[in-house]
Order: C-alpha cells, then sequence, then structure tokens
C-alpha cells in the first residue's frame, strides 16, 4: 500500500520537474506529461480506495498512518513526514485527482493558443502534489507545508498572465490575505505543540480526547487553538472578512479557478476543519465557525446577485458555499459539510469549465450583459452549465439537494435555528443568481456584438467532453451517496472518521426539511425567471441597494483605506526613511568607519620613534606593579 | 656604620652630578667618582673582594671605554641636554623612588640589620656551613678565630656577636669567594665566559659593518 | 638598602632625561652598580656569600654590555650623525 502511496504523490512531482525544466523544449507534449502524470495519480487513488474498502469489509483496521522520515528531530521538537490514509483522505483524494484530471484535459484545449503552455501544465502538476501533501499528511506541520504549497501555487495560476497587472495584482492579493491566515493557522499550530508536545493527529486527537495535555491557555486551550486554526480556515476557504480575494482571483485562467477555487484549494480549509474534528468538538468553537459560515454564505450570496461578469458570479458563490460547508463543519456534521464539498467540487468545478467554454466560445467576453440566446449555438454547454446550475439550487433528486439539506437538517437538530433560516434564505438566494445568470447568458435576445458573433461555435470535444463527465456526477452523486439522509453509504464510509459523539442522530424525519427547501429553490428560479428571462438587465433598478451590492459594499476600499495605505506609507517613511538610510547606513556602516580611524588616531601616539619615551611608558609600568604588589602586602 | 653614611652620601651626590652635567667628559668623570665611592660601599659591607673587582673593571675598563668613545665622536657640551617637558616624568620617578623605598623600608625592618639569619643559627649550623661553603678545615677556622679575636680563644666560647662578626669577615674574603665560586657556582663561571665571547664578536661585527647596510 | 634605591631611582631619572646616548648609557650603568649594591647588602645579612658571587657575574656580563652598546651607538652615529636621542626617530609611527 505504501507504494501505490508513495507513487500517487510523486507522480505530479515529477509531472512538475519535467514541465518545468524542460517545458520549452517539449512545448506542447507538455501537457500530456501533466495529463499522464495526473492519471497514474487518479489510478493510484481508485486502487488505495478499493484495497482499504477491502479491508474494511474484512473487520481490518481501515486506515494506514506511519511516518516515511524524520525531517527535524531538536531535542524535544520532532517533525515527521508521515501519512496518514483513511477514509476522509480517500475522498479528498479521489475528488483531487477525479476532478484534477478532468481539469488537466480541458485545459489542452482551453490553453492552447497561450504561449505558456508548458509553465501552466507545471503549475497545475505542483498545486496537485501540493494539495496531495495537504490531505495525505498525518500531522500538522506537514500539512501547513501542503498549505502553504497550494498558496503558492495559487499565486503563480492567478497571476499566470502576469503581464496583465490586474492579474499580477490578484494574485499578490490573494496571497497577502492568505498569508494572514497562515498566520493564526501556525499560530493555532504552535498552541498545539505546546499543549500536545507533537504535531501528529494521531497523538493529538487521542490526547485531547483523554484530557492528558498542557493547558497553556488554561481551560481555553482547546478553544484557543480552534480558534486560531479557524483563522487560517478562514484565509484558505475565503470566509468572511478574508474572502475578498477570491472574486479577484478570477483573473487567472478559467480551469484554474475551476480546479483551484472550486474544487480544492478552497476546500481545503473545510478539511483541516473536518480533520481537526476532535479538537473543535471537544473545544466547542464549532458555533463560530457555523455563523462565520452562514454570514459569509449570506453576504456572497447577496453580491452575486448584482455581479455581471459570469466568472465573479460563480466566485461568488463559490464563496458563498464554501460558507455552506463550514456551517456543516460548525454545527457537528461533519460528514455532511464534506459530503457538500464533494457535491459542489462537481458542480462547481463543471460550472466554471462550462463558462471557460462560454468565454471560449465569445473570444474571452465575459459579461453578461453582452451575451444572450447563446443556447441555441452551444447546445453540450448550456445543457451542462444547467445542469450544474440545478444542482446548486438544490432542485429535488440532485445532487446539491441531498448535500445542502443535510447540512440545514443537522443545523436546525442542533439548535441552531437562527443559522438554518439565514441558510435557507441564502439558498433562495443561490437559486435566483443562478438561474439569473442562466437566463441572461442563454436564454432571451442575443445581445452579442457582430463581429464576436462570427467565431461563436461550440467548444471541441477535448473541452465539452469533460463537461459531460463531470455533469454526471453533479446531477446523481447527490444521490447515490446521499440515499438515506444520516443512515447513507456516505456516512457509512466516513462515519469511523468522526467518532467523536455529537448530536449526529437523526432527531426528526427528513422529510418536512427537504420540502422547504424545494420549495425554496423553486421560489428562486422562479423568481429569476419572471425577472430575467425575458427583459434586458439593463432594466435593473438603480437605486441605493442595488449601488452597495454592485460595489460589494465597499469592502475592498475599505480594506484599502484601513489597512493597506497605512502599512505602505509606514514602510516608506517611516522604515526606509529612518531605518534604513540614517540607522543603518549612517550609523552602523559609517560609525564602524569612523571609530576604527579614531582608535586609529590615537594609538598612533604611542609609537613614537623616541626610545626614551617607550621607556617611560616601562617606567610607568612599573610604578603600578609595584604599587599594586606593596598595596595588597601592606 | 659612619663610613657607610659617607660613602653614601658620596655615591648619590656624584649620581647627579653625572645626569646634571652639560660636558659627557665632566659626566663620564662624575661616574668614575661615583664607582669608587660604591666601591667604599662595598668594602663598608665587607665585601672586599667584590669592591676590588669593581675598581678594576667598572672604573678601570668600562670608564676607559666611555671616555674612548666620547672622545672618538667627539661630542663637546650639548645645549639643553635636558628635555623640556619633563613634568610627567618626575611625577613617575618620583613615584617609583616613593614605592621603592617604601618596599626597601620594609625590607629592611624585616631583615635585622646586624647578623640575621646568622643570629638565628646554632654554632654548630654555622661551624657546617664554614666547612662546607668555604671547605674550611679545622685548622683554618682555628686560625680565623685567633686572628680575629685574640690567641687562644676557642671557638665554642665565642658569643654569637662574636660569632656574627666571623662570618662575616670570612664571607668577603677572597680565598672564601674563590672557593665559592669554582665549587658550587662553576657552571655559571663557564658560561660567563662565553658571553665574553660573544660580546667580542659582536662589537667587531658592528662596528665593521658597512654604513649603507644598516640604514 | 635604602641607598641602593635611591641610586637605582636617579639611574632613571637620568635616563629618562637626558638626550645624550652616551650619557643615557652612563646612566644604565648607574642603575645596574644600584643593583649590585643591593645584591651585597642581601649577601651579608643573609650570611649567604653566593650574592657577592652573583655580584662578581652582574660585573662582568656588565662590561660585556657596555661592550656592544658602544658599538651600536658607534655605528647609529655613523649612519645619523648624532647620538641625540630625539633625533633618531625612524622607528617612528
Amino acid at each position: 500500500m505504501s507504494s501505490t502511496i508513495i507513487l500517487l504523490l510523486i507522480s505530479p512531482l515529477v509531472g512538475f520537474l519535467i514541465n518545468g525544466v524542460f517545458g520549452k523544449l517539449i512545448g506542447k507534449v507538455s501537457s500530456v506529461i501533466a495529463c499522464v502524470a495526473i492519471l497514474i495519480s487518479l489510478v493510484c487513488s481508485v486502487l488505495l480506495f478499493s484495497e482499504v474498502n477491502n479491508k474494511a469489509e474484512h473487520g481490518d483496521v481501515s486506515y494506514f498512518d506511519s511516518s516515511l522520515y524524520e525531517w527535524i528531530s531538536a531535542g524535544d521538537l520532532s517533525v515527521e513526514i508521515g501519512i496518514r490514509v483513511d477514509s476522509l483522505t480517500l475522498v479528498m483524494l479521489l475528488v483531487i485527482t477525479g476532478v484534477g484530471f478532468l481539469i488537466h484535459v480541458y485545459s489542452i484545449g482551453y490553453m492552447h493558443d497561450d504561449h505558456g503552455y508548458a509553465r501552466y501544465f507545471s503549475y497545475l502538476n505542483l498545486f496537485v502534489f501540493s494539495m496531495l501533501i495537504l490531505v495525505l499528511a498525518n500531522n500538522y506541520v506537514m500539512m501547513f507545508i501542503g498549505w502553504e504549497g497550494v498558496g503558492l501555487c495559487s499565486y503563480l495560476l492567478i497571476g499566470f498572465w502576469y503581464e496583465k497587472k490586474s492579474a499580477s495584482d490578484a494574485g499578490k492579493k490573494a496571497f497577502i490575505v492568505n498569508r494572514i491566515g497562515d498566520f493564526g493557522f501556525l499560530l493555532g499550530i504552535f498552541t498545539l505543540f505546546a499543549a500536545f508536545g507533537s504535531f501528529g493527529f494521531e497523538k493529538i486527537f487521542h490526547d485531547a480526547e483523554t484530557g492528558h495535555y498542557v493547558k497553556v491557555f488554561g481551560e481555553n486551550t482547546l478553544k484557543i487553538a480552534t480558534l486560531l486554526l479557524f483563522v487560517g480556515a478562514i484565509g484558505k476557504s475565503a470566509q468572511i472578512p478574508l474572502y475578498v480575494w477570491l472574486p479577484d482571483a478570477m483573473e487567472g485562467p478559467t480551469p484554474v479557478s475551476a480546479l483551484i477555487h472550486a474544487a480544492t484549494m478552497v476546500t481545503a480549509g473545510v478539511y483541516m476543519i473536518a480533520r481537526s474534528s476532535v479538537l473543535f468538538a471537544l473545544a466547542e468553537t464549532g458555533v463560530y465557525v457555523a455563523w462565520i459560515g452562514v454570514l459569509t454564505a449570506l453576504l456572497a450570496a447577496t453580491m452575486a446577485i448584482t455581479a455581471n461578469d459570469i466568472k465573479r458570479v460563480l466566485a461568488y458563490s463559490t464563496v458563498s458555499q464554501l460558507g455552506y460547508m463550514m456551517v456543516g463543519v460548525g454545527v457537528g456534521a461533519y460528514v455532511s459539510g464534506v459530503f457538500h464539498l464533494v457535491t459542489h467540487a462537481f458542480f462547481k468545478g463543471l460550472m466554471f469549465l462550462a463558462a471557460g467554454s462560454v468565454m471560449h466560445a465569445m473570444s474571452n467576453e465575459l459579461d453578461m450583459r453582452k451575451m444572450g440566446g447563446l443556447k441555441s449555438k452551444l447546445p453540450v454547454t448550456y445543457w451542462t452549465f444547467l445542469a450544474g446550475a440545478l444542482a446548486i439550487a438544490g432542485f429535488p433528486g440532485l445532487s446539491g439537494f441531498w448535500s445542502k439539506d443535510e447540512i440545514l437538517h443537522s443545523a436546525w437538530d442542533g439548535g441552531y435555528h437562527a443559522v438554518f433560516f439565514l441558510g435557507l434564505v441564502t439558498a433562495a438566494l443561490t437559486a435566483f443568481y443562478m438561474f439569473r445568470l442562466i437566463f441572461v447568458t442563454f436564454h432571451g435576445q442575443s445581445r452579442v456584438e457582430p463581429h464576436v458573433e462570427a467565431h461563436l461555435h461550440e467548444s471541441p470535444p477535448v473541452m465539452w467532453v469533460p463537461l459531460v463527465v463531470l455533469a454526471v456526477p453533479s446531477l446523481f452523486i447527490g444521490l447515490i451517496l446521499g440515499w438515506g439522509g444520516h443512515d447513507s453509504a456516505f456516512h457509512h464510509f466516513l462515519g469511523d472518521v468522526f467518532h467523536v459523539t455529537k448530536h449526529q442522530e437523526q432527531a426528526s424525519s427528513s422529510f418536512p426539511f427537504m420540502l422547504v427547501s424545494t420549495i425554496v429553490a423553486t421560489f428562486g428560479i422562479i423568481s429569476a425567471y419572471i425577472l430575467y428571462s425575458k427583459s434586458s438587465p439593463k432594466d435593473e433598478p438603480e437605486n441605493f441597494p442595488m449601488e452597495l451590492l454592485t460595489n460589494k459594499y465597499y469592502i475592498d476600499e475599505i480594506y484599502d483605506t484601513v489597512f493597506v495605505k497605512p502599512i505602505k506609507g509606514l514602510s516608506q517613511y517611516g522604515l526606509w526613511r529612518i531605518v534604513d538610510v540614517v540607522v543603518i547606513d549612517f550609523l552602523c556602516v559609517g560609525g564602524v568607519a569612523l571609530f576604527t580611524r579614531g582608535v586609529g588616531g590615537l594609538l598612533r601616539y604611542i609609537q613614537t620613534g623616541v626610545v626614551q619615551s617607550y621607556i617611560l611608558s616601562m617606567v610607568i609600568g612599573i610604578v603600578l606593579f609595584l604599587g599594586y604588589y606593596l598595596f595588597i602586602y601592606s | 656604620m659612619v663610613l657607610l653614611v659617607i660613602f653614601g652620601l658620596v655615591a648619590i651626590c656624584s649620581a647627579i652630578c653625572v645626569i646634571a652635567f652639560k660636558n659627557p667628559i665632566h659626566s663620564a668623570l662624575a661616574l668614575i667618582l661615583t664607582f669608587f665611592s660604591q666601591a667604599g660601599l662595598f668594602i663598608a659591607l665587607g665585601a672586599h673582594f667584590v669592591a676590588a673587582v669593581q675598581i678594576i673593571v667598572y672604573a678601570g675598563a668600562i670608564m676607559v671605554l666611555f671616555l674612548f668613545v666620547i672622545m672618538l665622536l667627539n661630542l663637546g657640551s650639548l645645549q639643553d641636554t635636558v628635555r623640556q617637558n619633563v613634568g610627567a616624568i618626575k611625577i613617575f620617578v618620583f613615584l617609583l623612588a616613593a614605592l621603592l623605598v617604601i618596599e626597601g623600608i620594609t625590607v629592611a625592618r624585616y631583615v635585622d640589620q646586624n647578623g640575621g639569619v646568622i643570629k638565628d643559627q646554632s654554632l654548630d649550623v654555622v661551624i657546617q656551613r664554614l666547612k662546607d661553603d668555604f671547605k674550611m678545615s679545622d685548622e683554618d677556622i682555628k686560625s680565623s678565630v685567633e686572628k680575629l679575636y685574640g690567641e687562644g680563644t676557642s671557638i665554642s666560647n665565642l658569643t654569637s656577636v662574636q660569632v656574627i662578626g666571623l662570618v662575616h669577615s670570612e664571607m668577603g674574603k677572597t680565598e672564601r669567594i674563590g672557593t665559592l665560586l669554582f665549587s658550587k657556582f662553576v657552571l655559571p663561571f663557564e658560561v660567563t665566559s662565553f658571553i665574553l665571547i660573544a660580546a667580542l664578536i659582536g662589537v667587531i661585527t658592528i662596528v665593521n659593518r658597512d654604513p649603507q647596510e644598516t640604514a | 638598602m635604602v641607598l641602593s634605591v635611591l641610586l637605582f631611582t636617579i639611574g632613571v631619572i637620568g635616563v629618562l632625561v637626558r638626550r645624550n646616548a652616551i650619557i643615557i648609557f652612563m646612566c644604565i650603568e648607574i642603575m645596574l652598580n644600584a643593583a649590585n649594591l643591593l645584591f651585597v647588602a642581601f649577601s651579608r645579612e643573609l650570611g649567604d656569600s653566593s650574592g657577592q658571587v652573583i655580584v662578581f657575574f652582574v660585573m662582568t656580563v656588565a662590561a660585556a654590555e657596555v661592550a656592544i652598546g658602544l658599538a651600536i651607538i658607534v655605528s647609529v652615529f655613523k649612519n645619523h650623525d648624532t647620538v641625540n636621542v630625539d633625533e633618531i626617530k625612524s622607528m617612528k609611527g
């Protein structure tokens, strides 16, 4: 089993190295190498899955946790490179490699005119590698390494077209905002180490349950640690207040948005909390997670209503859905949260790729207002997009329905009634903005400009095949995995990972909830239809709330004034002028020279050529010496 | 005791003169006087041999050398031979003097002026020492005692003061020094001869150098 | 003993104060003599003749040293045409 794991991990790394080093030489072949690398990983994941499943059925221990290599060993501090494969890991592995593979294939078509072709694929492989490290880790440090790695790749890929200022700015923004979260994460890791003396999951979770740890901050140790960890998740998974980078991240190529910002990287935060479920449950800090999650969901949904850029709508949607996932893990329904993660990966990934298809057809136009009536021109794209939209809106029987429903149900059961209602409102908004997008883009009169219209065509197979492939699970995976609510196949699979006893058991029947969410979803879709299917978006009212929403509540501007400008000013005037120029250059460097000269100048006077002065020094010495001794012995 | 004082004063005066005179030849003469008074001091302390050597070597050979060189270099009276800025120097030297004086007094109090260590030693030890160090036979001891204190005095009848006197007088005698020199201090003696040869060679080398070489 | 100290001090003063190299030398001799005096005095105190023997050696060595020293002075004189130590400053710096 371990060789499979290693192969799984190494394959994308090799792909990255080959493409990175020889990219210019091999040109188009790099894409093949990259795809093959991920394919290998995918196959390995499937193999692992079957292995673990077999073991489970035979009653064997169904996970694999071992240390490969001791990286740092300094006294009490020991950091190892270790792997843990359990059901949670497998779920993540399948999602990452599966969706990842499809996106790689899609990229062959999408990026084929780009001159940074090889560089793109090498970055993609590096990303997958980092993400794999993140989910395969058996200790926090290694997870953090993967965490940082995906952050780095996100920066590289968002700013892929670096000649474009907006793109490179977006990349920087992503990285910096992420960093803030990372800081919290690191502090959390340190706290955990201080308390538990180790970074490994097994040890920490075990000791946490038995209460056998150093209470560094008194009784609140676990609370503080988990909150700090959550800060990291806020940054990585774009929650309030660190979500601002995700919409701007749309500057990157669309497949990147699909992979990183829908399916995988942003879910790392959710994964991390799920992995640390033991700690969160014991610390009872899930409530904060849930609240921030639901507020984020609501806020993002409101912003999505007025966005006119297809990818922006999808970006806000992602933030919103991530909020849902946070609600899931926050209320203790860890399996439900992960379930939503899986379904979201499929339908959001699908929608992003479909949007990419639209862009490709529309010669890189993104503004919905310039589209319309594309249904007939781009059939495959349209139907797959529709499938995704129905899924996310929670249309009965489709995947989003199952996963979202479970989360809301658990919220209600857990006593989080307010969260439940807000979640419900958000669901309505989700359906609304999603279908607004569909109607404006694909239905109604065509507002496409003539010269663009000339090039309008369906995407090549290498692009629409992945779309179709993704559409299938988007529609049905919810059914397969989620039938039976808490009794579902998915729950059985993941159940033993989250063996923290909470209010997991279903208290009430799920039928009322299904009914409510269906009503809400239908309401959203119909409203969208009424408002948008016939009329053009130019008819949208121009009053103050609209403006607020359109401008994203001016949050970016607020951040800029409050944080960015002061720091820049401080660096430029305070630190640079004073510290650098004066202190370092003048005082330190110049000072050393002046000092040496001064001392030298003084010492020069001792070296007269006159013998008698030397003798004088001797006499002085003798005087001092004798005086000293007399003093001692008198 | 009186001799000591007289010779001492002369010595000090002439030493000061050595420093003070402007003409180097005058200084040299003063130095000779110093040496002579030094010799006197030696005799007053009972070191006759040393005194003699002092006169022969110092006053005789060394001063002659000095005078030769002075005349060779043809140094006349020097202007301003005392350097200006003597303030600080005086202080230090004064301090030095003070320290040394204090030290001298301390030491002097510790060591008894008349007789010192010998006083504490028993007669037998003294006699033994006389025999060992100076290689005196019993007859020699007997004859010295008689010479000092009259005929017929036996050594066992001497008072401690007289014993001290005996030792002191024996100490300075040339025979005795010689005995010591060739028994206990043979090695240094031989080495000294080497030093002299080295000095000789050195001098010749230095003087015969080409002036250009030693610039 | 006090005497010897005094003599010594005078010698030191002389060394420091005079500028003529030869006279400085003479002052050195004074110092040496003072040391000899001390030796003899101690020898008398301690009843050990070794002191006097040592003096004998010291004198010998002093003689040798004078010889060499004077030779050096002569040599220096040949180079610098002066015996004024203030002017022989080639070691300055």
